[in-house]
């Protein structure tokens, strides 16, 4: 971890405050992944109609996962689509806060210095947002198949999730 | 060399630069001067490739690009450090990426200075982060040292110390490019004025030749820019109605 915490100034522009960045990442991160939770209340409440007294219905079908997932995965890459353009954004903008060293990244040896140092964290941390996101679906589908009952279960699930 | 042929930059509807053509040979400190929106800040910009203009800039015959970019430096009133860092930091960054970076220097002009090394920038005052400025653009290692109003905001002794050591601080392949508005007292430091007005050069001329001429250089300069010795005694006269 302290070597985690050692490399990352490096990938951020010179004295750019990356602990704050990192705070403000994991905190829209749980806010989405709040909003995420969006789906087990959709889910239970499809799966309850499913049922009458306690008694699974005839010839009951389940709502397919593929809508009840879509705003998940649909909120998921819009976080990581907004903080990747935000963040990288900010990045710039700091090379023209209170001094100019865009001055010294435009005249820096290395053509691509200044663009890595702007853009590899929020890349990184957007790439981070859309895995964690696919951890997300990838749970709320075991979810989805182990406590439906089989029967009522459409087969090709997964393959529909990904078709918008 | 340090050579510029018919650089041209335009703003908008402004032209900044209009057919600047000039040879810096290394071992100069040639001082940039003109009156403000001249074109002398437009022009270290285009040397250092900060903003696009037509024409050609060489150093030693090649383009300036990527690989001799650290053949220069650049001083701005406007700092163009980091504010956030420290000036440990920012000597660690440039030895880093300035192969050439003098840490000698770099120590003996903070200590000049009276600069701490820990604090960061931000804290210094106006005075202090014009010194750090000209500090790590005089040490970055580079050929030419482009400076633009770098002591915008210190005071006169300050001033004056530091010319007279970068008299005795600069080594025969470095070449020093002076923008100021402060000429009488740089009169005595520059080897050679370069004037500048309305986006054209209007003067180039060697300091030592104008002694020999028996011409000072604020002289010349009034003289190059048909400075009107008697406009204050008439602006007061219209003003108050009274004879000065």
């Amino acid at each position: 971890m302290k070597r985690f915490n050692d490399r990352l100034p490096g990938l951020v522009p010179p004295g750019f405050p990356w602990r704050r960045e990192l705070g403000i990442f994991g905190a829209m991160a749980a806010m989405v992944t709040l909003y995420s939770m969006r789906f087990l209340i959709s889910w239970s409440y499809e799966r309850q109609l499913l049922f009458r007294n306690g008694e699974l219905l005839e010839g009951a079908v389940m709502k397919d996962f593929a809508p009840l997932i879509h705003p998940v995965v649909i909120s998921y890459l819009l976080f990581a689509a907004v903080f990747f353009a935000v963040y990288s954004a900010l990045g710039y903008a700091y090379h023209w806060r209170g001094a100019k060293p865009v001055y010294l990244m435009r005249r820096m040896p290395d053509r691509f210095y200044w663009h890595r140092k702007c853009l590899v964290m929020p890349a990184a941390l957007a790439l981070c947002a859309i895995v964690w996101g696919l951890v997300i679906v990838h749970i709320y589908y075991l979810i989805y198949i182990c406590f439906t009952p089989e029967q009522c279960v459409a087969p090709g699930q997964w393959a529909a999730v990904w078709r918008f | 060399m340090l050579e510029l042929k018919n650089v041209r930059k335009r703003y908008a509807s402004q032209t900044a630069l209009y057919d600047v053509s000039l040879s810096l040979p290394r071992g100069e400190i040639v001082g940039l001067f003109g009156e403000n929106g001249a074109g002398k800040t437009t022009f270290m910009k285009c040397v250092l490739g900060l903003v696009r203009c037509s024409g050609e800039i060489t150093l030693d015959g090649q383009p300036i690009c990527r690989k001799n970019i650290s053949s220069l430096s650049f001083a701005t009133s406007e700092h163009s450090f980091f504010p956030d860092l420290s000036a440990a930091a920012h000597r660690d960054f440039y030895r880093e990426h300035f192969p050439a970076f003098s840490e000698k220097r770099f120590k003996g002009l903070m200590e000049f200075f009276s600069l701490p090394l820990h604090r960061p920038l931000r804290t210094f005052s106006t005075g202090q982060k014009n010194q750090i400025e000209v500090i790590l653009a005089l040490c970055q290692g580079a050929d030419y040292i482009l400076m633009d109003e770098p002591f915008s905001g210190n005071d006169l002794f300050n001033r004056e110390d530091f010319y007279r050591l970068l008299l005795g601080i600069l080594e025969p392949r470095e070449t020093v490019i002076l923008s100021t508005h402060l000429i009488e007292e740089v009169s005595g430091f520059v080897g050679r004025a370069v004037l500048l007005s309305k986006g054209k050069v209007v003067g180039d001329v060697s300091v030592s030749r104008l002694e020999e001429e028996g011409v000072s250089l604020v002289d010349h300069i009034k003289q190059t820019y048909n400075y009107r010795s008697d406009r204050v005694s008439r602006a007061l006269k219209e003003l108050t109605g009274e004879e000065q």
